[in-house]
């Protein structure tokens, strides 16, 4: 199924689309050779004919329906895993001759310095990312992001749940205040937060400094030397006391 | 008689607040204040712990104190279903039934009346459910008829342990929490 959004509002400051940012910082990276196509409906009309329909079909219809084909192996799909033997493969000869361990195992994660927690993050069912903060209705139910820190922890700290705080990580960035949640749901070692709070723009008014940014402090990443994802809960964090 | 209730699947919730958007919206709750709300409640100690999330409101108590402690009669049961309910014009925002109620439901509305959950009666009475019930994604939460033997509700309660909230009130809650 195919669904097209239109915008009904121009955009009221000149406000740059997605796809032209990503085009503009793609053309001063010099990779301009990955955005052949002048805007975001080029592009999509692109991608749209090489399935038989058309961004101007889209426009017209709105929602289009496309055949319906198997997708499950339940339906009768033969599996191809991309593989040179075409199965799942435990041991891998493309990663052996990549100089790779052909089993891949477990590396385990470094321990937070003594009087340190690694920063988790993740997402909260009422926001969206750091778009939906300042919705009415959504902001009246989860106004501020929490730390969640282990009962245990927090009692050493002498911290209890509705305590504010400022997280500092081991680069010596510093967080925004925010509120402590004591609880049994967090291993002792880590502290967690909901992402899409701490707002720095005064012009975000409803928002501004309400609870505390895991980007701020995520001033660490990690590449997996395998496959290149990139792992973001690798910073540590440490608490300091509000004033 | 109807008598209705709300069993609600504690191992299905998972905490999204739809129903409190859902309710914010049918009913005009003003900014601040919730007729509806999601506690997550942890037992034991980590790593061994259980998580009870619950979408909770009004119990519509069949021995509401805030029905008793009224001093207008605003605060009544209603005739269908035994839904407690406010009616805005006999209420003189005293809060004695704030004050009462053990499941601090009620709270007193920015226009000067005790306003908490109804049951969306006016949706229940077009035979439709209560705003809440109508959006949960997980369908976690069932209304209907205790009293009616082969209603779901009935038949969820009689097949699945189940407990209430505050219990101890002496108020018999008519929202129940499946576990």
């Amino acid at each position: 199924m195919f669904r097209f959004r239109q915008p009904v509002v121009d955009e009221p400051s000149h406000q740059k689309p997605n796809w032209w940012i990503a085009k503009e910082l793609g053309k001063r990276l010099g990779l301009q050779k990955y955005f052949p196509w002048n805007d975001v409906e080029e592009y999509l009309d692109t991608r749209l004919k090489s399935v038989g329909l058309s961004l101007q079909q889209l426009k017209k219809e709105g929602v289009v329906k496309a055949p319906k084909q198997p997708i499950y192996f339940e339906e009768g799909v033969q599996p191809n895993f991309w593989t040179p033997s075409g199965k799942i493969e435990f041991y891998s000869l493309q990663l052996k001759e990549k100089g790779f361990d052909p089993v891949p195992k477990f590396t385990e994660p470094e321990s937070p310095p003594p009087g340190y927690f690694r920063l988790l993050m993740g997402r909260a069912p009422v926001h969206t990312f750091a778009k939906t903060q300042s919705n009415p209705i959504l902001k009246d139910m989860m106004e501020e992001n929490s730390v969640w820190i282990n009962n245990d922890i927090a009692m050493r700290y002498g911290l209890k749940s509705g305590d504010y705080i400022k997280l500092k990580n081991t680069d010596g960035v510093v967080s925004s205040k925010v509120k402590v949640k004591a609880t049994e749901r967090i291993r002792p070692d880590s502290v967690f937060m909901v992402h899409g709070f701490g707002q720095r723009s005064r012009m975000l008014k409803s928002t501004y400094l309400k609870g505390a940014s895991d980007a701020h402090l995520t001033t660490k990443y990690k590449l997996d030397p395998l496959m290149g994802g990139t792992a973001m809960n690798v910073n540590f964090v440490t608490f300091e006391r509000e004033a | 008689m109807a008598r209705f209730g709300m069993a609600i699947d504690t191992k299905l919730c998972v905490g999204c607040m739809d129903c409190v958007v859902a309710c914010k919206t049918e009913n005009n709750v003003p900014e601040g204040f919730n007729r509806d709300w999601i506690t997550e409640e942890a037992f034991g100690k980590f790593p061994n712990i259980n998580l009870e999330i619950r979408s909770e409101r009004c119990n519509h108590c069949e021995d509401a104190p805030c029905v008793s402690s009224c001093p207008t009669g605003a605060s009544h049961y209603h005739d269908v279903g035994g839904v407690v309910l406010v009616e805005h014009n006999e209420c003189i925002g005293c809060k004695a039934c704030v004050a009462s109620c053990p499941y601090d439901a009620r709270f007193i509305h920015p226009d000067g009346y005790a306003d908490k959950c109804t049951f969306c009666i006016h949706r229940v009475e077009e035979g439709k459910d209560p705003a809440c019930v109508s959006v949960c994604p997980t369908n976690c939460m069932i209304f209907g008829d205790l009293d009616d033997p082969n209603s779901e509700i009935s038949k969820e309660l009689n097949s699945r342990k189940h407990h209430s909230l505050k219990p101890e009130a002496g108020t018999n809650p008519k929202i129940f929490y499946l576990t």
